[in-house]
C-alpha cells in the first residue's frame, strides 16, 4: 500500500511537471502529460477503493449493482449512450430547468442500472452471480 | 467461449439493436420535414456552442468530484456494516441474524449510494462536495464504533456461553482471524467443513486472495464498474445546462476537463484487468523462446505461446496451457473485440442518424472511442512482449509519441496561420480539414500511440499494484508471527503448541498433558496453578477404571479443592461428569474430543477478568444476590399499616402495594 501511494504521488508529480513544461494536457493526441495524469488519477481512484474495501472486511466487497455492471460493462456503456441520444432527441435539454435536469437524470440511471442488471442476470449463470467479486472473461 | 453463452451474448446483442434501429428510423423519418430539420440544425449549432471552447478545470477539482464515487462504496461498506451484514463462506451475503438479503433493497441502497452522489457532486459541485464527504465519513465513522461496539458485546457473548460449564474455548477469537486472513506455512487454518472447502473463502479479505496471483480482485470490478457508472453519468449530465462547463470536455486543443478523464479511464481500466496485469502470464525467457519457436512453426496456431501456469514447463512439455496470452488470431476471435467493433459503428450510425452534436475535431468525422479502445486492444495483444517489459515498452512508445508531437514545435504555437509547425499542431488543427478518409480522422488514429503507450503502462501499473498487495499480505503475516513469537513465548515452549493467545492460556488442550505419566504431573501440580492438569487427572482417575482408583483421584484433587472452596470433593466430582458426559457426546459423533477444563475458583468467582463486577458484560441475574434480604419478597413486610414510618425500606421501589393507599387492600392481603 505504502508503495502503490508513493507511486501514485511520483505520477502525480510527472504529470504535473509534464503539463507546466512539456505540454500541457491534451487528450485529443494523448500526450504524456495526458498519460501521465491518467495513472496518477486512476490509480489513486484504485487506491481509494482498495482503502474503502479495507476499511470494512467482513461486508460483501462489492456491492451488487457494481458487481453486476462489471461483468456487462460494455452493453450497459451502449445503452447509456443510446438513452444518452434519445433523451437529447425527446428534449431541449439545454433550456430545461434543473429539477427537470435532475428528475431525467435520476430516470435515466436507473433505467442504465435496471439494464446492466438485467442483462446480468440473463446472461451470467448464478454460480458467477453468487460470487461478487469474481470478474468474467 | 462456450456455445450457448455465445448464443446468449448475441442475442442480448440483438436484443440491444433493437432501441438502436428504432431510434436510427425515428431520426432518418424525422428528417422528410423541413421545418423539423431546420430547427434540429438550429438547436444543433446552438448545442455545438454549448460544448465550444471549454477550458477546464484542475487537477484538484476532477479528483474531488471523481473520489465521490470511492467515498459511496465505503459508505455503502459502512451501512452494511452498521447492519451487521456479513459474508458468509458460501459467498452469500446474510445480515446480522444470519437471513440473506433480498436483492433489492441491496441494489438500491447501491444506486443511492454510489451513483446519485456523483450525479449530485457534477450536477451542483459547490454544495454537494463538502456534503457528501461530510456525510460520508460521518457514516464511516459511526460504522466503526458500532463494529467496535458490536466486537465487545460478541466479546461477553462468548464468555456468557462459557457459563455452561464446558465450551470455554471460543472458536473464532480476533486475533485468531486476522492470521487466517493471512495463510502461509506458519499457520495451518483450522479443518473447514465441507461446503465450506468447495468455495475458496470468497471473502477473505476484500482484496481477494493474496496469495493467489490474478484472482479475481474484488476493487477492480468495483472501480470498473463505478467508473462506467460515472461515465454515463457524465454523458447526459453535460448536455444540462445545471452541468458546470468547466468540467465539459476540453473542446480547446488543451486542458483538464472532468470528462477528458473518461477516455483514458476506459483504456487503463482495460489494461489493469488484462492477464498481462493480473499476473496470468509468464515473463520468463522461455516466453519468448516458445513464441518465436510456435509462430516459426505455425503461424495461424501460434496462439499457445504463452503457458497461463506459473511455470514455464508448461510449454516445454507441450501440455495445453489452462491460460493462454492474446494473441492477434484470439483476439480477432473474442467476441469482446467484436463487440467493441460493434458499439463503434452503432455508435457512429446512432450519431449520425439522431444528429446528436459531435465535435468533428474530438476524434474525427466518422471516428469515435469505441474504435479506439478496439484498436488499442488489437495492437497491445498483437504485441508479443513479456508482461515484466510492458511498462518499458509503454515508456518507450509514448516518449517516442511526444517526441514526434512536438518535433518542429515553434515557441509561439502557431497554427492560426493555417500551416501547422509540427505534428502535434497539425493533429490539434480544426479549420483546414483534408479529404482523405485518414485526413478527416486525424484526431482518432492520430492519438492511438499515445493510447496504446497507455495501455502498456496500464498493464505494467496493474503488475506493480498485484504484487505489491501480495508482497503487503506476506510482510503482514511475517510481521504477525514475529509480534506472536515475542508475545507469547512462554505458552509456546511449555505447551509446545503452534500459538496460544493469552485468553486461551488457561483453557488450552489438556489431551496430551494428560498422556505424560503421572508422577511429573503430580510433582508439578503443587508448584502451579495449572487447572489443566486436575482435569487430565479427573479424566484418568475416570476412564482408567482399574488402574487408577475413584479414590485417588479424590485425594490429590479433592484436598486441592477443599483447600480452596471447602467444598470437598465436589469438584472433582463435576470433572467426572463433566468428562462422563463428553465421553457420551464423543461416543455419539464419532468425533475426538478434546478436553477443555476451568479453572477451580471460588463459588461465584469471576471466570474470567472480562467479566470483573464494573465492566461485566454478562446479562444480569434473575435476582440479585448480594443484598440477600431483598430477594425476600417485599410482601413480608407490608403486614403493618405504618410499615412506611420506619423509613427502612426502599419506598420508591416498594411496588404497587405499598404505594397503594386503600388499607382494605392493604388489609386485604391479610386475608
Amino acid at each position: 500500500m505504502l508503495s502503490l501511494a508513493v507511486a501514485d504521488a511520483a505520477f502525480w508529480a510527472a504529470a504535473m511537471t509534464l503539463h507546466a513544461r512539456c505540454q500541457a494536457v491534451s487528450r485529443r493526441t494523448a500526450n504524456a502529460a495526458y498519460c501521465a495524469w491518467m495513472l496518477a488519477f486512476n490509480l489513486q481512484v484504485l487506491l481509494a477503493f482498495i482503502a474503502a474495501g479495507l476499511l470494512f472486511p467482513a461486508t460483501p466487497p462489492v456491492p451488487k449493482l457494481l458487481a453486476a455492471v462489471n461483468r456487462r460493462l460494455l452493453p450497459t456503456f451502449l445503452v447509456a449512450n443510446l438513452l444518452t441520444g434519445a433523451v437529447n432527441g425527446a428534449m431541449d435539454t439545454i433550456h430545461v430547468g434543473t429539477l427537470t435536469a435532475w428528475a431525467s437524470m435520476v430516470g435515466y440511471l436507473s433505467v442504465v442500472c435496471v439494464v446492466g442488471l438485467a442483462l446480468d442476470t440473463v446472461l451470467s449463470p448464478q454460480s458467477v452471480r453468487a460470487h461478487s467479486g469474481t470478474k468474467a472473461d | 467461449m462456450a456455445g450457448p453463452s455465445r448464443t446468449r451474448a448475441s442475442a442480448a446483442l440483438v436484443l440491444l439493436c433493437l432501441p438502436l434501429v428504432a431510434a436510427a428510423g425515428w431520426g432518418l423519418g424525422g428528417g422528410d420535414d423541413d421545418d423539423a430539420s431546420i430547427a434540429r440544425a438550429a438547436r444543433r449549432t446552438v448545442r455545438e456552442a454549448f460544448v465550444k471552447n471549454l477550458n477546464g478545470t484542475s487537477f484538484a477539482e476532477v479528483s474531488a468530484i471523481t473520489n465521490v464515487v470511492p467515498l459511496g462504496v465505503a459508505t455503502r461498506h459502512a451501512i452494511d456494516a452498521m447492519r451487521g451484514v456479513r459474508t458468509t463462506p458460501g459467498g452469500v451475503a446474510v445480515d446480522a441474524r444470519g437471513n440473506p438479503l433480498r436483492a433489492m433493497p441491496m441494489v438500491c441502497l447501491d444506486f443511492v449510494c454510489v451513483v446519485l452522489p456523483a450525479l449530485a457532486a457534477m450536477l451542483a459541485p459547490a454544495v454537494a462536495l463538502p456534503t457528501l464527504f461530510a456525510v460520508g465519513c460521518a457514516a464511516i465513522l459511526a460504522a466503526t464504533r458500532a463494529r467496535a461496539r458490536r466486537r465487545a458485546i460478541h466479546a461477553g457473548g462468548d464468555d456468557a456461553r462459557s457459563d455452561d460449564g464446558f465450551n470455554d474455548v471460543v472458536a473464532t477469537s480476533p486475533r485468531r482471524s486476522f492470521l487466517a486472513r493471512f495463510p502461509g506455512p506458519w499457520y495451518r487454518p483450522p479443518p473447514r467443513s465441507a461446503d465450506e472447502q468447495s468455495s475458496r473463502r470468497p471473502s477473505a479479505l476484500p482484496l481477494g486472495p493474496l496469495d493467489v496471483l490474478g484472482a479475481p480482485r474484488p476493487y477492480l470490478a468495483a472501480y470498473r464498474a463505478a467508473m462506467t457508472l460515472t461515465t454515463a453519468v457524465a454523458i447526459l449530465a453535460v448536455d444540462f445546462s445545471a452541468f458546470p462547463r468547466r468540467l465539459a470536455k476540453t473542446d480547446s486543443t488543451r486542458g483538464v476537463g472532468l470528462m477528458d478523464v473518461g477516455s483514458g479511464s476506459f483504456v487503463l481500466a482495460n489494461a489493469l484487468a488484462s492477464r498481462v496485469a493480473r499476473g496470468l502470464t509468464t515473463s520468463s525467457p522461455s516466453w519468448w523462446f516458445a513464441f518465436w519457436k510456435r509462430a516459426s512453426v505455425d503461424v495461424s496456431s501460434s496462439n499457445a505461446h504463452a503457458g497461463g501456469g506459473r511455470d514455464a514447463t508448461n510449454d516445454a512439455t507441450g501440455a495445453a496451457p489452462p491460460e493462454r496470452a492474446h494473441t492477434i488470431a484470439r483476439t480477432l476471435r473474442s467476441t469482446r473485440w467484436w463487440s467493441l467493433i460493434f458499439l463503434a459503428c452503432a455508435r457512429g450510425l446512432a450519431t449520425h442518424a439522431m444528429d446528436y452534436q459531435q465535435p468533428v475535431g474530438e476524434y474525427g468525422r466518422h471516428w469515435n472511442f469505441f474504435a479506439t479502445l478496439a484498436v488499442v486492444d488489437l495492437c497491445a495483444t498483437a504485441t508479443p512482449l513479456p508482461p515484466a517489459f510492458s511498462s518499458f515498452a509503454g515508456l518507450a512508445i509514448l516518449v517516442a509519441h511526444q517526441t514526434s508531437l512536438l518535433r518542429g514545435a515553434s515557441p509561439s504555437g502557431a497554427g492560426a496561420a493555417g500551416v501547422a509547425s509540427s505534428y502535434g499542431e497539425y493533429l490539434l488543427r480544426d479549420v483546414p480539414r483534408g479529404e482523405g478518409l485518414l485526413e478527416q480522422n486525424k484526431e482518432g488514429v492520430g492519438s492511438i500511440p499515445g493510447y496504446v503507450a497507455l495501455y502498456f503502462l496500464g498493464a505494467g501499473l496493474g503488475r506493480f499494484v498485484e504484487r505489491s498487495l501480495c508482497d503487503a499480505a506476506k510482510r503482514a503475516s511475517i510481521r504477525c508471527v514475529v509480534i506472536f513469537l515475542f508475545l507469547f513465548p512462554r505458552v509456546r515452549t511449555k505447551r509446545n503448541e503452534r500459538f496460544s493467545p493469552a485468553r486461551h492460556r488457561s483453557v488450552t488442550t489438556s489431551r496430551s498433558i494428560a498422556r505424560v505419566p503421572s508422577p511429573f504431573i503430580e510433582s508439578s501440580t503443587d508448584e502451579s496453578n495449572d487447572p489443566q492438569r486436575d482435569d487430565a487427572r479427573a479424566e484418568r482417575g475416570d476412564g482408567g477404571g482399574g488402574s487408577r482408583a475413584g479414590g485417588d483421584d479424590r485425594r490429590v484433587h479433592g484436598s486441592r479443592t477443599a483447600r480452596r472452596d471447602g467444598r470437598g470433593g465436589d469438584g472433582a466430582r463435576e470433572a467426572r461428569q463433566r468428562v462422563r458426559g463428553r465421553r457420551r457426546l464423543g461416543r455419539v459423533s464419532g468425533a475426538f474430543y478434546t478436553l477443555v477444563p476451568i479453572r477451580p475458583r471460588r463459588r461465584g468467582g469471576r471466570r474470567s477478568l472480562r467479566t470483573f463486577a464494573v465492566v461485566s458484560l454478562r446479562p444480569p441475574l434473575g435476582f440479585n444476590t448480594r443484598p440477600r434480604r431483598l430477594s425476600t419478597p417485599p410482601d413480608a413486610f407490608q403486614l403493618h399499616p405504618d410499615f412506611r414510618l420506619y423509613g427502612t425500606t426502599f419506598s420508591g421501589r416498594g411496588g404497587g402495594c405499598c404505594r397503594s393507599p386503600s388499607p382494605t387492600r392493604r388489609f386485604g392481603r391479610l386475608r
